[in-house]
């Protein structure tokens, strides 16, 4: 299964939100800041395609949930 | 929240602009489109990236693929029907013939919900809405999509039908699928039913003028927020007696908007009311704390305003 970065970045991001252990709890708020960012600089570039990828639409929901939810 | 406005409003916007899948796309493939689309519809219905502008999803439009068919009700524990649950089902006026799963269902007040936010937008607007008891006001349109999707909610999904309060903590967590958004369907109801008829909204003044009201309008609309706090209030406590645990972020912004009924209501005249109310409010104070342990966003919810 593809795994591209964008969506990487954001599942990342989603998960350092959530993942409740003392290994992330100093740098947490900076981990999910530079993955939210850097899904979004892959993410965003996207939309001048005519056709949307499932990727894609992937992306959107992990980073906008991201967003609401998180930090 | 401006990022996550953009983020929410692109993406709705660029499943309403391309075409979903087609002949081409594998069954599976077919599934995971659907998937993301009904979540960006969700995610834009609760958030509200279309509040400010024209609409991402236009009301009465859904994205073009079918919801994944949800989950039937599992089996409901035997044991003898109450006298209400009997003569519930006898004259059930919505057949079951017609039902299109839980999911369906929890997705149109989904769509509801948003009218509400929408509805309370254009108050916090300072714009001078129609009167809520006239024919074309917006109070109105969502009294009668609430009707008309009671109308067709089957009745083996109503609360006495399934029995949630007989289910066991393993049977829940059993059947997640389907318990989840017959959970969250039943907040969203209740919240829709007391956000609109919050009294608050009926009794504020407009423009630094006193409206004319018509008292047994405000009669009714207070009944009705009592009554639907209540419910909010019940279920949370069923389900936190399951220990029954929510991943749905968008049950708590209901829960929210609805248990604020109940802070308002302990200020009434009525001591009995007020006893109800705070005791209701108590409930999902415990409710909204117990989350806000996993979902940061709410750590705002219950340290300032509901501390209060």
């Amino acid at each position: 299964m593809q795994f591209p970065p964008m969506l990487r970045y954001s599942f990342l991001a989603f998960d350092y939100t959530f993942f409740d252990d003392a290994l992330f709890s100093q740098d947490r708020a900076q981990a999910v800041e530079y993955y939210k960012s850097s899904a979004s600089k892959l993410l965003f570039p996207q939309t001048a395609y005519p056709t949307v990828s499932l990727d894609v639409m992937r992306t959107f929901c992990l980073v906008s949930l991201n967003e609401i939810e998180g930090w | 929240m401006g990022r996550a406005f953009m983020a929410v409003g692109i993406g709705a916007r660029m499943i309403n602009c391309t075409n979903l899948p087609s002949s081409h796309v594998s069954d599976s493939r077919s599934e995971d489109f659907s998937r993301c689309a009904w979540s960006l519809f969700m995610l834009d219905k609760f958030h509200g990236s279309s509040f400010r502008t024209s609409p991402a999803f236009p009301n009465n439009i859904m994205p073009p693929t079918a919801p994944y068919p949800s989950a039937p009700p599992p089996q409901a524990p035997s044991g003898p029907l109450s006298g209400t649950e009997i003569s519930g089902r006898r004259n059930s006026l919505t057949p079951d013939l017609d039902d299109n799963g839980i999911d369906f269902y929890c997705l149109r007040l989904t769509a509801i919900w948003a009218s509400v936010m929408a509805y309370l937008k254009t108050i916090k607007h300072g714009n001078v809405e129609e009167e809520p008891w006239t024919i074309n006001s917006a109070y109105q349109h969502i009294a009668s999509d609430m009707f008309q999707l009671e109308t067709s909610y089957p009745s083996i999904h109503r609360f006495k039908a399934v029995r949630f309060y007989d289910r066991s903590s393993s049977e829940l967590e059993e059947h997640r699928d389907y318990w989840a958004p017959w959970i969250s369907s039943q907040i969203v109801y209740h919240s829709v039913r007391a956000v609109v008829n919050h009294p608050f909204l009926h009794l504020r003044r407009v423009n630094d003028r006193q409206r004319l009201r018509s008292p047994s309008f405000l009669q009714h609309a207070t009944d009705q927020a009592i009554l639907h706090s209540s419910w909010i209030a019940r279920i949370l406590q069923l389900f936190m007696e399951k220990k029954f645990l929510l991943f749905d972020p968008f049950i708590r912004i209901s829960c929210v908007r609805g248990c604020h009924n109940s802070s308002f209501l302990r200020f009434s005249w009525d001591p009995e009311l007020v006893t109800a109310a705070s005791e209701h409010f108590k409930g999902c104070k415990t409710f909204l704390k117990m989350q806000a342990t996993q979902h940061l966003h709410l750590r705002y919810v219950v340290s300032a305003p509901l501390q209060k």
